[in-house]
């Protein structure tokens, strides 16, 4: 049998015949009363929320990295802790009794 | 027509869920004709179809009114058809020792003489048919696509999602399995 000519045969086949387009009877009332049954899904809803508030928190944390670098290499020096800092870390080793 | 969709589609966004039954009512004859060539059963091909308006439904607002709203729901459609091909993958038939005695006769008349056998006759549209539910899900899937609706490459990839070579690539594993098929079909029936 020639399987070539059977195949291009049943594929014309297939291209002859459209299927229906029919509707069941109030099929869109079916969907309808389906959306509006749906219960409220409060966690679906609320991970939705925390994907969309996700790119705009990315944005601030890159905006405010980009910040902070760009003050660090331009004054390298605030970066380090003063001798101030030093000295109010260890005021309560230093004079305990004043406590 | 599309100052209609995006008139419902705008509703329904600002919380009107009414206004999607006229979305529905508009394409649910094109949704059907579409789902009717993946699935058989009455009841699968509706549960289909409302799986279809529910993702569209709740994924209104991933779509952004670039393409028309119809390419947005064949897109949906065709990709919901596939995941349900996918999952009854495991059903699919394997033999082809249940063909009804009006195909077992197109195909002796084919086997004797290939002219004298007509592509639309009934026989010949339930083998295809036939031959379609016993492929994977991507064959029977780009095969549909291509060689039945007449599709491009290019269309198949936006309603698949797949790359234009995977379609490509797919097309041929998908004839080739078509092949596959057709010679068991043949060596059942004759040897």
């Amino acid at each position: 049998m020639d399987l070539i000519e059977l195949e291009k045969k049943l594929l014309a086949a297939g291209r002859a015949t459209r299927p229906s387009d029919r509707v069941p009877l109030a099929f869109e009332k079916r969907i309808m009363a389906r959306l509006k049954e749906r219960p409220l899904d409060l966690w679906a809803n609320w991970s939705g929320i925390l994907w969309r508030a996700s790119v705009p928190c990315l944005a601030v944390v890159i905006v405010l990295g980009a910040l902070t670098l760009g003050l660090d290499l331009t004054n390298p020096t605030d970066a380090v802790p003063g001798p101030d800092l030093e000295s109010a870390i260890y005021a309560v080793v230093d004079a305990p009794g004043d406590l | 027509m599309e100052t209609d969709d995006s008139e419902l589609i705008a509703a329904v966004r600002g919380g009107d869920v009414a206004s999607f039954e006229g979305l529905v009512r508009k394409y649910q004859p094109r949704i059907f004709a579409t789902v009717r060539r993946y699935a058989r059963r009455e009841s699968e091909i509706e549960d289909l179809v409302q799986d279809i308006f529910i993702k569209a439904f709740q994924k209104l607002d991933s779509y952004r009114g670039e393409a028309p709203f119809d390419h947005w729901l064949m897109r949906l459609a065709v990709r919901t058809c596939y995941d349900a091909l996918r999952q009854h993958q495991r059903n699919r038939e394997t033999s082809f020792v249940d063909i009804t005695e009006e195909e077992s006769s197109w195909l002796e008349r084919f086997a004797v003489s290939p002219e004298s056998t007509e592509h639309d006759e009934s026989a010949a549209c339930a083998l295809v048919n036939r031959l379609l539910e016993q492929l994977s899900a991507p064959a029977r899937l780009v095969l549909t696509l291509l060689e039945i609706e007449d599709r491009s490459v290019k269309e198949i990839a936006v309603l698949t999602g797949w790359s234009v070579p995977l379609v490509k690539v797919r097309a041929f594993r998908a004839r080739a399995e078509m092949r596959k098929i057709l010679a068991k079909m043949t060596r059942e029936k004759y040897l």
